[in-house]
């Protein structure tokens, strides 16, 4: 179930507050944070979240189109590194 | 037979499907669609005995493709077969897009900054987020770096060499940290 629109999006305070502060001063630095419940708040674009997966903190750059999503949705918990040693047909882009 | 050249995995074979010999494959590429028109493949198994087949149909089944092998007409032969990998040679793999590269190509390449910087080898890719994620190095001196424009400046595959500018606070010790 969703949360109540009366409440608004979820975001933790202080999280929002130090990006605000960033946004104020135009800084750009990546910020690390446990929080992955977290709304992606248009303030958040053009910065980079250190999001935790558990174990380690995942760097995700955030655009527009990941507004309204967790932070957690782009630090997966779960990995599959593939099988070692194969040249595997799997490619990585650039955006 | 070694094969050599046919060494780059597009599936593994993970069962026998039906009784008419064909055999269930799990796709291992990002490109499902080369499966129609492959004509030959190589079966390599985990001690790197290989065997050519020419491919007399394909067809996909929940996610998974039936592959029908020229010599492979029972469910014996095909049980035979299961837990090989299915491969085809380098050259021809998909030729990608600008600013796309495959990860075993990028994997042992030296990751340094414009300034010389050497950072480390890049050792994994991470897939699945909102972009892909570079690991450079190993343990507790891993660094990952988020594949995007405005830190990957420049990528040579045939000199093994990235060059990135890391945003602050991207390299260990540097981050705002919000508890």
């Amino acid at each position: 179930m969703g949360r109540s629109l009366k409440k608004g999006p979820y975001a933790d305070p202080k999280l929002l507050a130090k990006v605000r502060e960033m946004n104020a001063r135009n800084e750009k630095k990546a910020i690390k944070t446990w929080s992955r419940r977290s709304t992606i708040f248009p303030d958040f674009i053009g910065h980079t979240f250190l999001v935790h997966d558990g174990r380690k903190h995942i760097p995700v750059f955030v655009t527009e189109n990941m507004v309204g999503h967790k932070l957690g949705e782009f630090a997966h918990t779960r990995l599959f590194r593939g099988h070692a040693g194969q040249q595997v047909e799997r490619r990585s882009g650039i955006k | 037979m070694t094969h050599q050249d046919w060494n780059w995995t597009i599936g593994e074979v993970v069962a026998p499907f039906g009784r008419s010999g064909e055999v269930k494959v799990r796709m291992e590429t990002d490109f499902p669609e080369r499966f129609w028109h492959l004509s030959q493949v190589c079966l390599r198994g985990a001690s790197g005995e290989a065997r050519l087949f020419r491919v007399e149909g394909v067809r996909l089944h929940k996610g998974q493709a039936l592959l029908k092998l020229e010599g492979v007409d029972s469910i014996s032969d095909a049980e035979a077969l299961r837990q090989m990998r299915v491969q085809i040679r380098r050259q021809d793999a998909i030729a990608l897009e600008e600013n796309e590269f495959y990860i075993h190509d990028l994997i042992g390449c030296a990751v340094e900054t414009p300034e010389g910087t050497q950072l480390g080898l890049l050792t994994g890719v991470l897939r699945g987020g909102a972009h892909d994620v570079y690991v450079i190095g190993e343990g507790r001196d891993e660094i990952l770096l988020p594949a995007i424009r405005e830190v990957v400046r420049h990528v040579d595959i045939t000199a093994k060499r990235i060059v990135v500018t890391p945003t602050p606070g991207l390299l260990p010790g540097e981050a705002e940290v919000i508890l």
